[in-house]
């Protein structure tokens, strides 16, 4: 109940008075998928849906490092809820499913686009369903973890845009894996976007990725999520030493 | 047993900074204590430590018997704390956040909208429900959270500067509320360095400078504590013969008893210097303990 409401108030409530924020989000892979679909083929405007689909999860997975700096730093909205019943682990959880909440009208937007080509075959909506909430997760908790670590807001916010743009644009995402040197195709899965958007390119039958590269996606996928999930319920300490 | 038992509290940050120094006091169930002191005295470091925030390097602090380090999931169940300098989220109305809040504290839904909005009407809030945060005065943001925090219904409340930068107008509105809720039977902890708010609601003060506890009693003994019931503040350098005067930036202060004002006041006036004439309060002790004005502290 706790971590819903917070999810209510810092996401659903937000949304519906900040939603200028929508756009803020939705404009870097909508200017993409357009670059692609001027001058790409039905193969990249496909990968720039799904493309759009990673970027809009992780930036706003990623964003949980402003929010929840601004809560600890500023407004002392964490110092309010430690001296209640509330866990950290339900605090972390009703700011990670807020960032979801509002990452949904973007995501629902690629997936309608996306569901205008041949993509969504049963296969593929399962591999994005499973990719996108694995993004989501470790993305948000990547932001909270890193949150931790600040004592100043001027250095969280351009901390955010860093790493939403770097998850987003530097592995195989917006191009195929098959461009990194043959062999190395795993390299790709070193970040949990790469990971997510090899498969996905794999299961739309868009890229011929090397199984290695494929093992080690899966693999780096399920990794970062536990791995991420358990760090951040470790840095939600409600207790300073 | 106390409600809250402050044993020997020390404090040593990372910094080496050692901001408690062994701060022992208790407060009995029901009762409000303030605790006064110039900022950086440590009010803040222990209330932190109080409310389960921060550890301590030594000592103990138990809250209904629960000791706050070794059983804080069950004292967080029992208290509820203004943080200092904290801020409602500005992009909620006072009523959701209220609402919220007691929702986050396990209520139902039903019960958190009743005492919402009985707290806001309580906190003169009313007129400011429908508005959202962002758009209300700092003033009017710090009774969102002492609104808050009293609806909780929490047995022990800390508030760490629940007044601080509201106008005297808005202060009394606050001190209203607490005293309703002390009326109710709460025990409240409240750090201020308002001498009138702590003369207005404390039932007991406790005196922290410089992480040391100077002073523990009820505001009677307090103002007993001074020694003298008049002071005179002489606008100048002034010696008088068995009096000891108090140099405080160009004023001297003197305490002396009714019949020794008109003695101190004729010196004054020999020497060409102004002089006032006050009854002497909280503040003279403190004075009187530390040496220092308590609104001199940066």
């Amino acid at each position: 109940m706790a971590s819903l409401t917070i999810a209510w108030i810092n996401g659903v409530l937000v949304l519906r008075r900040a939603p200028l924020w929508i756009v803020s989000y939705l404009l870097m892979p909508l200017a993409l998928l357009l670059f692609f679909r001027i001058h790409g083929d039905v193969a990249m405007i496909k990968m720039a849906l799904m493309g759009g689909i990673i970027m809009v999860a992780t930036s706003n997975g990623i964003s949980i490092l402003g929010d929840a700096a601004w809560f600890r730093i500023y407004v002392k909205y964490q110092d309010l809820l430690v001296a209640t019943p509330i866990r950290p682990v339900s605090y972390v959880m009703g700011l990670s499913l807020s960032m979801l909440v509002f990452a949904s009208p973007g995501l629902a937007l690629f997936v309608v686009l996306a569901s205008l080509t041949d993509l969504m075959t049963p296969e593929f909506a399962l591999a994005l369903a499973a990719c996108t909430i694995a993004v989501w997760i470790s993305s948000s908790m990547m932001g909270f973890t890193i949150s931790t670590l600040f004592k100043s807001l001027r250095h969280v916010w351009p901390m955010a845009s860093i790493l939403s743009m770097v998850l987003s644009l530097l592995p195989p995402i917006y191009y195929p894996a098959t461009v990194l040197p043959q062999g190395l195709q795993w390299v790709g899965a070193l970040a949990p976007t790469g990971a997510a958007a090899m498969i996905l390119h794999h299961v739309a039958g868009l890229v011929e990725v090397e199984a290695t590269a494929l093992v080690a996606s899966i693999a780096s996928l399920i990794a970062y999520t536990t791995a991420l999930l358990l760090l951040s319920s470790l840095k939600a300490s409600w207790r300073e030493a | 047993m106390g409600a809250v038992v402050s044993k020997g509290v020390w404090k040593r940050y990372k910094n080496g900074v050692v901001a408690l120094k062994g701060v022992s006091f208790s407060v009995e169930k029901g009762r409000l204590v303030a605790l006064l002191g110039r900022n950086g005295a440590g009010k803040t470091t222990w209330v932190r430590i109080a409310s389960t925030q921060l550890l301590p390097t030594q000592g103990t602090v138990e809250v209904l018997g629960l000791d706050v380090v070794a059983d804080p999931w069950s004292v967080r169940e029992l208290i509820a704390m203004v943080p200092q300098e904290g801020f409602p989220l500005d992009i909620l109305t006072p009523f959701e956040f209220v609402h919220s809040y007691l929702l986050i504290r396990g209520y139902g839904r039903s019960e958190a909208k009743k005492l919402a909005r009985e707290y806001l009407a309580l906190l003169e809030l009313e007129p400011h429900a429908k508005r959202t945060i962002g758009e209300l005065s700092g003033g009017l943001k710090r009774r969102v959270l002492v609104a808050a925090v009293l609806a909780s219904g929490a047995e022990v409340l800390f508030l760490d500067e629940p007044t601080i930068g509201l106008d005297p107008l808005a202060r009394r509105g606050v001190w209203r509320a607490l005293k309703e809720a002390k009326r109710a039977g709460g025990t409240m902890l409240l750090t201020t360095h308002y001498m009138d708010e702590a003369e207005s609601l404390a039932d007991e003060v406790v005196i922290v400078h410089e992480g040391r506890v100077l002073f523990s009693g009820t505001v009677g003994e307090a103002r007993r504590a001074v020694g003298h019931d008049f002071k005179v503040e002489v606008y100048g350098d002034l010696e008088v013969e068995g009096y000891e005067g108090l140099r405080l930036r160009g004023v001297t202060v003197f305490y002396v008893d009714e019949g020794e004002v008109d003695e101190v006041l004729r010196r004054a006036v020999a020497k060409g210097y102004e002089s006032v004439v006050k009854p002497t309060s909280l503040e003279d002790l403190f004075i009187k303990l530390t040496g220092e004005r308590i609104e001199e502290g940066g």
